[in-house]
């Protein structure tokens, strides 16, 4: 005979996975965040392989096709050289991006360092690092990456150094405020309770939070990015050299020839909009996604 | 202070930096509870009890005094030797949605106890999770669910099993009941006095719901100011209240009492709680106490037998006695 099992009671906790799934879940419930990731992907794409999808080569130009329409050849219509708008604004976003990813990821890792540190470090390491980022916060840093970059004629490697290195203020600000308001939180203490490690608690209930809503903010501090080096091109008409072309110098081409012209302005103004618009909406998309309880985290 | 106390506070005094200055959270406090026994502590806010409630459980060092778990001092030991004991020593929050970990399931928070401290293999501990769950009243079902899907009474259930996953032999309830609707109290105090007995657990219950405190402890201590005023058994204490900030906050329990004449007889303490920056000479209680006698604002009060195991710290009372 078989004595009876009692069994005790099992329990199914969720796994990794499907938190993921469920983050998505909540993303795709905002139909505009897809869009904007989708839109995100085409131009990260296009970004990537824009040389061999550009229709026309970057350097041609065809004189008796001048100041031309939308058409099914040029479907973004030509400038007063011929040149094929489409392409050049391909060229624009691989540029755009370029700078707009590489400076968010240095000003990302700096900020994010300082903050940590400023958060967790002894008193008079927090008033340092601090003071050191209110004046990075009132430090005129569109005026110096003005200089710099006039001075270097936009090489890209050094646009993405200036704006990161003045863009990181925020970051900082952020996560130092996160891991003051996470390391005195309740969650913390009651880690501590049970008997958790320092690194157990830093990376299981600090981190998580603080990641979070870092991730959120980098999208906002992308579009930002983006804005001030077209802004830049714009006003200084400092940009990069060719073959490389920003956004600014197209959009400041355009101005010169807007009337009759329109779609010189209205074809690199309207991506790069889309661009910051897919951006913004994105962010909105992983605040939900990111934070289960459904309060904004910025 | 019996030598065989589950828990021993002895002279006990615990301050904060306030600016330039510290104040004095807790103040000189001392008492024991024993094995499967409940303290109840009152006070209104800023009396210490909270600070108290940490200090008992080794979560905040005492600047003196000596915290005495089992005989060991918890002053004494390596911070690895006070993670292990924290097995024996735990704490129930009074907001369970900010001290649970919002980003993981439930059955996953009270399984975090036994993932730090490596108890059982991963089936094991999911099983013992179960019969934690059933045991504060929920069931597997919940087990899955996300912190934020469940009510505040069924959060507060879950930081119970959380706290009782290591089978621990002090708990220590901070306010619990202070967020939950009524209803929900009576719930959650009659499975406290469940597990009280199944588990055999010993309580520090801290709380200003002077009901509450009544109807689960055994004994009742009375705090002021980061100071004990008075403490006794909870039958005298209920009966016989003898210091005069314990008979007023008596007297302010808000009830909804049968003959008119009880309803207009609600009386709160004139005026407010003192800053503990600024802490009145002597009893700290004279600012506000009806008896206050000129000694009263110049000594601190000595602690008086007024009946059995009941004592009380007031000039007013010594005054009585010496007829």
């Amino acid at each position: 005979m078989v004595s009876p099992v009692v069994d005790a009671p099992s329990v199914m906790i969720r796994s990794r996975a499907s938190l993921w799934f469920e983050g998505w879940r909540r993303f795709a419930d905002n139909k505009v965040a897809v869009i904007g990731l989708a839109w995100l992907v085409l131009f990260s794409i296009v970004a990537l392989w824009g040389r061999q999808l550009a229709p026309y080569p970057m350097h041609y130009a065809n004189l008796f096709a001048g100041n031309e329409g939308p058409s099914l050849s040029h479907p973004f219509g030509t400038d007063s050289l011929g040149q094929d708008m489409l392409t050049m604004v391909m060229y624009g976003l691989r540029y755009t991006l370029a700078v707009g990813f590489g400076a968010t990821v240095v000003a990302l890792v700096v900020g994010v360092l300082v903050g940590l540190t400023s958060g967790l470090a002894a008193r008079w390491v927090d008033e340092i690092l601090m003071r050191l980022t209110d004046f990075m916060y009132a430090f005129p840093g569109f005026l110096f990456a003005a200089f710099i970059i006039g001075v270097f004629h936009g090489a890209i490697g050094v646009v993405i150094g200036v704006f990161g290195l003045t863009q990181w203020a925020g970051f900082a600000r952020l996560t130092r405020g996160l891991v003051l308001t996470v390391r005195h939180s309740e969650l913390v203490e009651s880690g501590h309770a049970i008997g958790a490690s320092s690194t157990f608690i830093a990376l299981r209930y600090i981190l998580p939070q603080v990641i979070n809503s870092i991730i959120v903010y980098t999208a906002f501090v992308a579009v930002n990015i983006i804005t001030l080096q077209a802004e830049l091109s714009l006003f200084y008409g400092t940009g990069p050299a060719l073959p490389l072309i920003s956004f600014g110098q197209l959009i400041s081409q355009g101005t010169q020839d807007v009337l009759g012209y329109w779609w010189l302005l209205v074809m690199p103004v309207g991506t790069l909009i889309s661009l910051l618009v897919a951006l913004v909406v994105v962010g909105e998309g992983l605040q939900a996604a990111l934070n289960p309880k459904g309060n904004r985290i910025l | 202070m019996s030598d065989n106390a589950l828990l021993a506070i002895d002279q006990v005094t615990k301050t904060f930096p306030w600016g330039k200055h510290r104040i004095e959270a807790v103040r000189r406090v001392s008492l024991s509870i024993g094995t499967a026994e409940t303290l109840g502590l009152v006070g209104e806010s800023g009396s210490g009890k909270s600070t108290l409630g940490r200090l008992a459980i080794g979560l905040l060092a005492p600047d003196r005094g000596t915290v005495t778990v089992s005989g060991v001092n918890l002053g004494a030991v390596a911070p690895r030797t006070l993670r292990t004991m924290r097995q024996t020593l735990q704490i129930v929050f009074q907001d369970p949605g900010a001290a649970l970990n919002a980003r993981v399931s439930v059955a996953a928070n009270i399984l975090e106890p036994l993932v730090v401290h490596n108890i059982g293999t991963r089936d094991e501990r999911l099983r013992r999770v179960g019969r934690l769950l059933e045991r504060v009243g929920l069931t597997t079902a919940h087990g899955p669910a996300m912190p934020d899907e469940l009510s505040g009474g069924q959060l507060q259930r879950v930081m119970i099993a959380r706290a009782l996953a290591l089978g621990p032999k002090l708990l220590v309830c901070d306010e619990i009941l202070s967020a939950l609707d009524l209803s929900v109290q009576a719930q959650v105090l009659s499975l406290l006095d469940d597990l009280r007995t199944t588990e055999d657990l010993a309580y520090l219950f801290i709380s200003h719901n002077l009901s509450a405190v009544a109807y689960l402890s055994d004994r009742i201590g009375v705090m002021y100011l980061g100071e004990l005023v008075e403490w006794a058994p909870t039958a005298a204490l209920v009966a016989a209240p003898k210091h005069p900030y314990t008979q007023a906050l008596f007297q302010s329990i808000l009830e909804v009492p049968v003959s008119k004449a009880a309803r207009k007889s609600l009386t709160g303490i004139p005026g407010e709680v003192p800053s503990a920056i600024d802490r009145p000479s002597g009893c700290a209680f004279h600012t506000r106490c009806p008896l206050a006698m000129d000694i009263c604002r110049q000594e601190a009060p000595p602690w008086l037998t007024v009946g059995d195991q009941h004592q009380a710290a007031c000039h007013a009372l010594a005054a009585v006695e010496e007829g």
